[in-house]
């Protein structure tokens, strides 16, 4: 708490040095190391900025690279099958956040969407779309407009966008961006790297599974017989 | 009490789980059957992957199944020789399932071939076991005089590899044992199921053994072909859910106790047909799922997670 304290001085003292200049747009995270939190309405951490501009800001966090599967249902003799419709490599996750609704925003978001998809093989825009969809729907792509919260009612060019990660998201290097854009053309900020980690024991696991699979195999068997031995041994004495 | 479930990605609340590890566990216990051929299905329902569901199964079983058969090894209920020859037979078969199971997983397939899978087995043993069920109601009890011994001779009499198997005091070829272990253990990697409900049965009226022996010896073959299905699993196909296989097994053991107390108030036509009608309510149930238009009709597969 102390720590994020001082940042704020210290993003406060940096911002009005600034001042002077029109469009400044600063920005820090709350914390560079983060662990998700499982509790739905307290955000996983928060950035704080200032801008005196007045145009539209995009905050934009990037999750890491994964390769990935695209499958489809369709059907064969009557019956629903997943069928594999593409192969893509592109970051994780996708979230940005603005102060405003226009159609200017939502252009820059769309098209940032689909120019950091990149297919493996033939390129395909209508794959794309069905991948963006689906990260939609499962929050791992998400638009939130809006978000931007003023830090004082008498200081609104402070700002504060408290931040919530789904319970899906990979853990790892992140990176995040802020953009103002004026008029067509776009300013971007220098990217801030951010880990992510995922907490307790389904994160452990899911580390464990993949990266030592054999060895978690015979772990998970070893477990199920010590609980099938215990059990009946509970059961035999009661 | 919403956890999220690691290897199956999807956020469930764990007292579900418990739940129906639980009514599947009483289940088990109240008509005598292993459970995995229900719970598989049930997992799919709640909307764990196909895929997952299979794979933790396995784990659910090893766990369930160890403490009987290590019960039948004390009471000699196990015929060690034939229970060699069928584990031979299941490690063959499991492993080769288990290949089948990541080619079809990275085609994906697997989901459409296990749902087929469960479709076709539960919709003959239920029809099998209404039918019989039934006619034992309705007609006289007749004793039956018969040993299996002096019944004719079969074509399985006339297999090569024959060999005297004295626990069980049977005459009959090792090859016999070897593909029944090849089935059950190809059952058990592509359906998560421990494969009692084929082999039992096989064993009685194929092989001629004793019942409790059959019970003892399946057992002893279902521990060790789930313990290598589900390190197989985990290891090839990344498709086993320890926290999900912890939480059916805790509640299945409770479950079963308190299931087999109950056993005894009921007639035995009356469960066979209750545990019938289920398993058809569950074979329609998939059946449907594979031919109805689907509510989710697309989905990504991490390649690379780090």
């Amino acid at each position: 708490m102390r720590f994020n304290f001082y940042k704020i001085c210290f993003l406060f003292l940096l911002i009005f040095s600034f001042k002077g200049n029109a469009n400044t747009l600063i920005f820090d995270i709350s914390q560079k190391q983060v662990v998700l939190s499982d509790k739905k309405n307290q955000p996983d951490f928060t950035i704080y900025g200032f801008s005196d501009s007045k145009n539209p800001l995009v905050l934009k966090i990037m999750g890491p690279n994964q390769k990935v599967v695209l499958q489809k249902k369709t059907k064969i003799f009557g019956m629903w099958t997943w069928n594999k419709t593409g192969e893509f490599s592109y970051p994780s996750l996708f979230h940005y956040y603005t102060n405003s609704r226009n159609n200017e925003i939502d252009f820059y978001v769309k098209k940032d969407l689909v120019d950091n998809i990149k297919l493996i093989g033939k390129d395909d825009d209508n794959l794309k779309k069905d991948l963006i969809e689906k990260k939609i729907s499962m929050n791992l792509f998400l638009i939130k407009n809006d978000a931007f919260k003023a830090l004082n009612s008498s200081e609104p060019s402070f700002f504060k966008i408290p931040v919530k990660l789904p319970a899906n998201t990979p853990s790892g290097k992140f990176f995040v961006s802020m953009s103002l854009m004026d008029k067509g053309s776009k300013f971007e900020t220098n990217k801030i790297e951010l880990n992510i980690e995922k907490p307790g024991i389904s994160s452990f696991i899911f580390k464990f599974a993949h990266k030592f699979s054999f060895i978690y195999g015979l772990f998970s068997a070893i477990i199920a017989i010590g609980l099938g031995i215990s059990a009946g041994l509970i059961f035999k004495r009661s | 009490m919403t956890f999220y479930l690691p290897i199956a990605e999807i956020e469930i609340n764990l007292l579900i789980i418990l739940f129906f590890g639980f009514v599947v566990g009483f289940m088990s216990g109240l008509f005598g059957v292993g459970g995995g051929f229900l719970m598989t299905p049930l997992l799919i329902f709640m909307g764990i992957p196909p895929s997952t569901a299979v794979g933790t199964e396995s784990v659910q079983i090893l766990g369930s199944s160890v403490s009987g058969a290590i019960a039948h090894g004390r009471k000699k209920n196990i015929d060690y020789e034939i229970g060699s020859f069928l584990l031979i037979g299941g490690i063959f078969g499991s492993t080769f399932g288990i290949m089948i199971f990541n080619f079809l997983k990275e085609s994906g397939n697997i989901d459409l071939i296990i749902s087929i899978l469960y479709v076709i087995f539960l919709l003959i043993i239920g029809s099998l076991m209404l039918v019989e069920s039934i006619i034992s109601l309705i007609k006289e009890p007749v004793i039956y005089k018969s040993n299996f011994k002096k019944k004719r001779r079969n074509f399985l009499d006339y297999l090569p590899f024959k060999l005297r198997f004295r626990q069980s005091g049977i005459y009959i070829s090792i090859l016999l044992p070897i593909f029944l272990g090849i089935l059950t253990g190809f059952l058990a990697s592509l359906m998560g199921v421990g494969g009692g409900f084929v082999m039992v049965p096989a064993m009685i009226y194929l092989f001629r053994m004793g019942t409790v022996s059959a019970i003892g010896t399946s057992l002893f073959q279902i521990v060790f072909v789930t313990l290598n299905v589900s390190i197989l699993q985990a290891t090839y196909n990344l498709s086993v859910d320890l926290i999900l296989a912890v939480f059916l097994l805790v509640g299945g053991v409770i479950g079963a106790q308190y299931g087999s107390k109950y056993t005894s108030k009921f007639k035995g036509e009356h469960i066979r047909i209750l545990l019938a009608v289920i398993v058809i309510l569950v074979c329609g149930k998939m059946g449907l799922e594979l031919i109805s238009e689907p509510t989710v009709n697309s989905r990504i597969i991490i390649q690379d997670a780090f």
